[in-house]
Parts: C-alpha cells; structure tokens; sequence
C-alpha cells in the first residue's frame, strides 16, 4: 500500500506537481497518463528517491519514506524513462551490480535471470556493453534486473518504449504476474490501449495536478459510447479546438 | 562557405565550450546573439586577463639576451600546443558524440570542420598564449616599437597555431584511417599519453640544467635562428625567409587538408564511431563477490572508455611545466639540515594542489557516469559508499601522477633522505585535500548530457579558470615559501617557526577535512 499525501514539487519557479493525492494499493497495476510535460516522471521519481518532494509526504506500507528510505528502497525496483545508464558494464555485469545493491546472492537470483534472459531472447548478448545494444536492448536489459531482487512494489517509467511487440507483449505478461502475486506495479504511459489492458487503477495528470483517479471502467461508464482516446483527449488536451492539426499550413515561406 | 551556417555552429560550440558561463548569463535574461557576443566577449576579456598576468611573469625576461630561454619557451609551447591539439581534436572529433547530430543535417563538411577546429583553438589558446608574450617579449627588449612588436608576435602567433592545428588534424586522421590504430586503438592513445610523459619529464631535466638556461648571448639552436630573428631584426633576409616559410608551410598544410581529409570527413567519422562502439561490445564475465569489488570494476571501465586519460595527463602533467621554469633561476640547496623539513612539506603541499585542476580524474569522475548516478539514488545502497568508491578511484590515479612528478623533482635536486620524505608526505596529503575539494566540485557542477570531455573540464569558469587558479596559487604558495623560508634562513628559533607552521598546516587540514565531511559527504547518509 502506498499513500502520497499532498504531494508537490517544483522546479524552481516551476510547479511540476501539485497537491497530488493518491493510494496505490497491493495487489494492483497502477497507471499514469498525461501529456508531455505533465508530472507522470516527477511522481515517479518522487516515489523511487531520485527527487525530494517539495512538501507532501509518501507512506509505504505505513512507513514514511522520508525516514526510512533505505528500508523502502530494498522493497523498490525501477526502470528509468531512458534506460541509457551503466553503458560501460556488461549485461551480465549490470545485474551482477543489481544483485548485489539488493543484498542478494548470485545464487539466489540464478534462476529467475536465466529465465528471463530466455524469455527476453537475451542469452547471446548476456557478455556485451550496454553501449553496444540497441535501445531495446538495453530495456530489456534494465527490466530483468529489476526483476532479480523480485520486488515488492515494481515502478516502470514508459516502459514499452522500444520493445519490439513481442517483447512488449512479454513485459505486459509479466506485469500481470507480477501483480498477481500481490505485488503492486505502477507504470506510465502514452498507450491508451496499454493502458486500458493492464491498468487496475488510473491516474490522469495534467500540468501537474490530478485530473482524475481511479479504474478504467468507471472512465468508460461516465462518458458512454466514446472511446478512452476520445475521453482522454477530452480531458487531458487542449482546450476549446485552438492550435489544430489542421491549421498548421504545410508549406514553409521562403 | 556559408557564413551564416558557419556563424551559428560556432555560436552552438561556444555555448558547449562555456557551459557554465552560459548558464549563468541565461538565469539573467541573455539569449540569442547577444548571448553569442557576451560569450565572444568574455573569451577576449579573459585573453587580456592572461596578457597582463602572463606578462608580468614574462616580460622582466629579457628573450633577446637569452636565445636559449626562448628556445626553450617555444619548444614547450608549442609541445604543448601540439598534445593539447592531439587531445582536443581526438575527443571533439572521436570521442565526442554530438558530431553524429550533425552529420545527418545539410552543413557542408567544411563548415562542420572548421567550426569544430575553432572550439580546439579556443580550448589550446589559453595554454599557449605565453608563447605569444614570449615573441612579444623578445621582441619588445630587441628594440622594436611597442605597436609593431604587437602585430608581429600576434601575426606569427595566430600563423604557427594554425600550422599546428592543421598538423595535428592531419596526423589524427591520418591516424584514425590506419588499421593499427583501428585495431589497437587504446594502444596508440597510451602511446601518444606515454611521449606526453617523456617531453614533461625532459621539459624538467632541461629546465634544471640552469647553466645552460642562464647562458647570456648564447648562439642559438640554428633551428630556432630563423624564428628568433624575425623578432629581433624583423627587416632582415633571415626575417623574410621565416615569413616566407611558414607562409608555404601553412598553404601546403591547408592544401593536403582540403584535398585529402575534408572530402572523406563525414565517411570517416562515421565509420570510426561504429568502430569504436563494437571494437569494445564483449568481455568475458568475471564473478565479483562483493558490492565494492563490482562498483571498482565499473568504475575503472568508465575511466577507460572516457577517452580523458590522454587530456589529464597533458593537463597535470605538461602545465605545470610552464611555471616549474620559474625555478630554473632558483638554485635548490640539496643537504639542508633537518629544519627546512616544513618549508619542503609546504612546498610538497603547494606542489599537490598546483597539479591538480579540473581536468583531473577526480574532478570528473562522478559527471562522467552521466545518467547512472540518478539510478543508483533508486537502489537499496548507501549515495555515500558509491560515491567512496568512485573518489578512491580519482585519488589513487591523481596521486601516482602527482608522486611520479614529485620524485623526478627530488631526483633532479638530489633532495637528501628527510627532506625526500617530507614532500612524499606532503604531496599525498596535499593531493588528499584537493581531491576532496575537486571531488565535491564535481558533484555540485555535474553534468550529465555533457558530449564530449571538453566541456566536463570547461565547467566553472573553463579553461581560462584553470589556469588563472594555478597562477594564483603558484603566487600565494611562493610568497609563503618564501617567508617561510626567509624565517628559517634568517636563524629565527626553528623549533618555534616550525611549530607554529605544523600548526598551521594541521588546524588547516583539520578545518578542510571537516567541512567536507559537514559539508559533502554526510548529504548522503
Ligand atoms: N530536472 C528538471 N529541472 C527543471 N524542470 C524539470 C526537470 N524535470 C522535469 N521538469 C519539469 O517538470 C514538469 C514535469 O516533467 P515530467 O518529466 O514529470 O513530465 P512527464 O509527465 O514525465 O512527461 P513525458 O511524457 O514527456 O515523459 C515539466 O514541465 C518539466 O519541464
Ligand atoms: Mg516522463
């Protein structure tokens, strides 16, 4: 269970996040939507330690991470937006260094990472730099070491980015697993057929506030007939049809 | 060409080069052009910054009486002008990844060339500029009018750093089409690092043999002849000939550039940037147990693949050189009793922080994980004891360059047993506190979209900085050796002199290690 109390932060002047009230329980798939630029990665972060909150707090489990982080961390596993990090390690290396950051053994996690470098189709690159791998490559390959320590609370960041269907099809699999178990999985996204797929329970943020909360079904019971892309779009996008598409003249001027 | 185009890359490059400065001209409102010419603006400010401090330094020296030391002069610098081009080309060209931003786009080569050529110069210049007080100086004391002086030392300035721009560009990619480098890419680095070393080490011995420096209206190397005259007697037919010479050198440079290297640029830095990212995709997977133990592996392959190491020994090691020949007209006593042990430990200390700048390993090593560092605040593991390690690192590589230069210094003395030791200690210590301040620098001015190394070292107040520091303190640490000195020659009780110094230096040490204690390192508990 985790509680995020009248979170905010800001960057400088700017305001990222405001006032954001959430409780993501066990157990559940938990989404975040928004645009560009509308909190999803700030939340995220907020929650994983890389950023301190402006003000606000987050309880997981009933404890509060400001004072037991490290403690939380351990229960936490994160795939970063960008996963261009550790480039000079190999695979192998890298999750040799995320076995040992959660205080397990290789032979704890032996089984779990064979099976997932086959499922991931990994196995041949399991002894090349993170430099050397495509984009996808390098996702899958922070994936499975998130998934060594077999976390407790599974935090993805746009995880889908770059994985070929099959491997998304995958990832999707084993996100379901993973809540399955019990386990709580929060994720964001810009695909709103993932989204509507997996999720258990929605946040929609824009500009930093939260514009709605709550399960995919009920979104779809208030606003009948429509699409979650059109009701979505509704709620998220522009006002009142100003900066259209179709507005924009196609040739340049000389 | 496209003056333009040429215009705006250089303006993206300046920004690149200044990262801080810039930033710091953006928080008051500053964009566009004006930006541009705020950024041109200091770089010329700063240039007469160096005019003044370097001659002052200089200018007492009277070039012209002493063909040997302006042989010298010249000889170093323009030593240093070439590794330092080497390097900056290397790693602007190679090492740096926003090149293949501009590939794809519709800039002619040359454009893209030139403007990279252009950050090189602006990076090297302010390492070399004593070269050009030197022909100004020499010059100057030869009898010719100020103004003249000027344009002439300015005009052979700006001609024999093209030269060697072209040169240097020439020789790297040259390099970079055969196939030993190809393959044994790391080697030839280390090679070029390792000849870096040896010019430093005999740049030293030579500096040392003061007989030879001091000599006065000595004949001179009959290479240099042609050079020093030019400034001595400019109208003269040695003179013209020089003119003439380095004219045709610089035309036939340009013309094997123009024809050879820029109408293969693009395929060729294409084509060795794929190379160089699967020359090193595979290593064998080697079992570590601990979390200290994998964090090192990962560090030394960071350091590894940075393509800097080349840049800091340059940086540590040539640099300095340029005012270690301050020294040469010092004669150091070898066998001095045992109470001018404090003065050398202070010397050691001043040493340690003369050598290390921001180019140093650890001055970078935190920026040069880019992204990583912001996963690992995610993971179950102690900021501090990563951060540890990674300052290990920087320490240990700062203090073998550092300890390496000390003990040819005490070779070249003949320092005896106690005073040896004394600037052994000294010099670790010494390095020890300045890696913390550099350290938390780091963390505190870190980048981590930074393309090339350049502009890791260019943080804070860039180049210029770097060297303006090391002049000020090579100026604050003479003047208190030399007092310190001065109260120990003079016969004042030793034993009080050196205590009051010992607890100088160690309520000094005390209040450094602390405040980086306070300061850094218990952020991340
Ligand atoms: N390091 C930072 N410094 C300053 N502003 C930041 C920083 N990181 C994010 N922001 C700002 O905070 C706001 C929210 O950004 P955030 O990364 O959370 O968006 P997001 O919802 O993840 O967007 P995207 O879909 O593009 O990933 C944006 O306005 C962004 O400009
Ligand atoms: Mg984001």
């Amino acid at each position: 269970m985790i509680e995020i109390e009248d979170l905010s932060k800001n960057y400088g002047d700017k305001k990222a996040l405001e006032h954001l009230n959430l409780k993501i329980k066990s157990g559940e798939i938990f989404g975040f939507l928004g645009h560009n630029g509308a909190g999803k990665s700030t939340t995220i972060k907020n929650l994983v330690s890389i950023i301190e909150p402006t003000s606000g707090s987050i309880k997981v489990d009933g404890l509060d991470l400001q004072n037991h982080r490290q403690k939380i961390k351990g229960k936490i596993a994160y795939v970063p937006d960008t996963p261009d990090i550790f480039l000079q390690l190999t695979a192998a290396e890298y999750w040799d260094l995320l076995t040992s950051a959660y205080s397990l053994s290789i032979a704890d996690v032996q089984q779990r990472r064979q099976e997932l470098v086959t499922l991931f189709n990994m196995s041949e690159h399991v002894d090349e730099t993170l430099a050397s791998f495509s984009h996808g490559m390098r996702q899958k390959t922070i994936i499975i070491g998130a998934l060594l320590p077999d976390p407790d609370i599974w935090i993805l960041d746009e995880p889908m980015q770059g994985l070929d269907p099959q491997a998304a099809y995958d990832l999707k699999q084993l996100m379901k697993k993973h809540a399955a178990k019990g386990k709580t999985v929060i994720f964001s996204t810009h695909n709103l057929d993932t989204a509507q797929q997996l999720c258990d329970e929605l946040a929609i943020l824009k500009k930093g506030v939260l514009i709605y909360n709550g399960s995919v079904q009920n979104l779809l019971d208030q606003n009948n007939d429509e699409s979650l892309e059109e009701i979505y779009l509704k709620m998220a996008g522009r006002q009142n049809g100003d900066g259209l598409v179709d507005d924009i003249e196609g040739d340049t001027h000389e | 060409m496209n003056k333009d185009q040429f215009k705006n890359l250089l303006a993206v490059n300046l920004r690149l080069l200044n990262p801080q400065v810039t930033d710091r001209l953006r928080r008051k409102g500053k964009s566009g052009a004006e930006l541009t010419n705020k950024l041109k603006m200091q770089f010329l400010l700063n240039g007469l910054i160096f005019f003044l401090i370097y001659g002052t330094v200089m200018l007492p020296i009277n070039l012209a009486e002493y063909p040997n030391m302006f042989t010298y002069y010249v000889v170093l610098f323009v030593l240093l002008a070439v590794s330092q081009s080497i390097s900056g080309i290397y790693s602007v060209f190679f090492a740096g990844k926003d090149l293949n931003n501009y590939l794809p786009l519709p800039f002619k080569q040359k454009e893209i060339f030139l403007s990279k050529v252009t950050v090189v110069a602006m990076n090297v210049i302010p390492f070399i500029f004593p070269l050009f007080i030197a022909f100004f100086s020499t010059a100057w004391h030869a009898g010719i009018m100020i103004p003249m002086a000027l344009l002439l030392s300015l005009v052979a300035f700006c001609i024999i750093l093209t030269i060697i721009l072209f040169a240097c560009a020439i020789i790297v990619f040259a390099l970079t089409k055969t196939s030993i480098f190809r393959k044994h890419q790391k080697m030839v680095m280390n090679g070029l690092m390792v000849i870096t070393l040896v010019i430093a080490m005999a740049g030293i011995l030579l500096v040392n043999n003061s007989d030879y420096m001091a000599g006065k209206h000595q004949a001179i190397n009959p290479i240099m002849l042609p050079l020093f005259k030019t400034f001595v007697e400019p109208i003269s037919v040695i003179s013209l000939l020089n003119w003439t010479g380095l004219i045709i050198l610089l035309l036939i440079l340009g013309f094997i550039l123009k024809r050879s290297i820029l109408p293969h640029l693009g395929s060729q830095l294409t084509s060795i940037n794929t190379q160089m990212l699967s020359g090193s995709g595979k290593r064998k997977h080697v079992e570590r147990k601990s979390l200290n133990a994998i964090l090192d592996a990962y560090n030394r392959q960071v350091l590894k693949e940075s393509n800097m190491l080349l840049q800091v020994l340059v940086n540590s090691v040539a640099l300095p050189l340029i005012f270690i020949i301050s020294f040469a007209f010092t004669q150091i006593p070898n066998n001095l009793p045992l109470k001018w042990v404090g003065v050398f430990f202070v010397g050691g200390l001043a040493f340690s922080v003369f050598t290390t700048n921001s180019t140093a390993v650890v001055a970078n090593m935190i920026s040069l994980d880019r992204g990583s560092l912001e996963f690992v605040s995610s993971l179950p593991i102690s900021m501090k004891q990563y951060l540890k390690r990674k300052f290990l690192l920087g320490f240990i590589f700062q203090i073998v360059i550092n300890l390496a230069l000390i003990i040819v210094m005490i070779i070249v003395w003949k320092l005896n047993l106690y005073l040896s030791l004394s600037m052994i200690f000294s010099t670790i210590w010494g390095t020890y506190l300045v890696s913390l301040y550099y350290f938390s620098r780091d963390y505190r001015l870190r980048i981590t979209n930074w393309t090339n190394v350049t502009e890791l070292f260019n943080r804070g107040g860039g180049n210029m900085a770097i060297v303006l520091k090391m002049l000020i303190v090579m100026i604050l640490s003479i003047g208190v050796i030399i007092f310190y000195s001065f109260l120990i020659g003079t016969g004042k009780p030793a034993l009080v002199v050196n205590g009051t110094a010992a607890f100088l230096i160690i309520a000094l040490s005390f209040i450094v290690v602390e405040h980086y204690r306070q300061k850094f390192w218990q952020k991340f508990e």
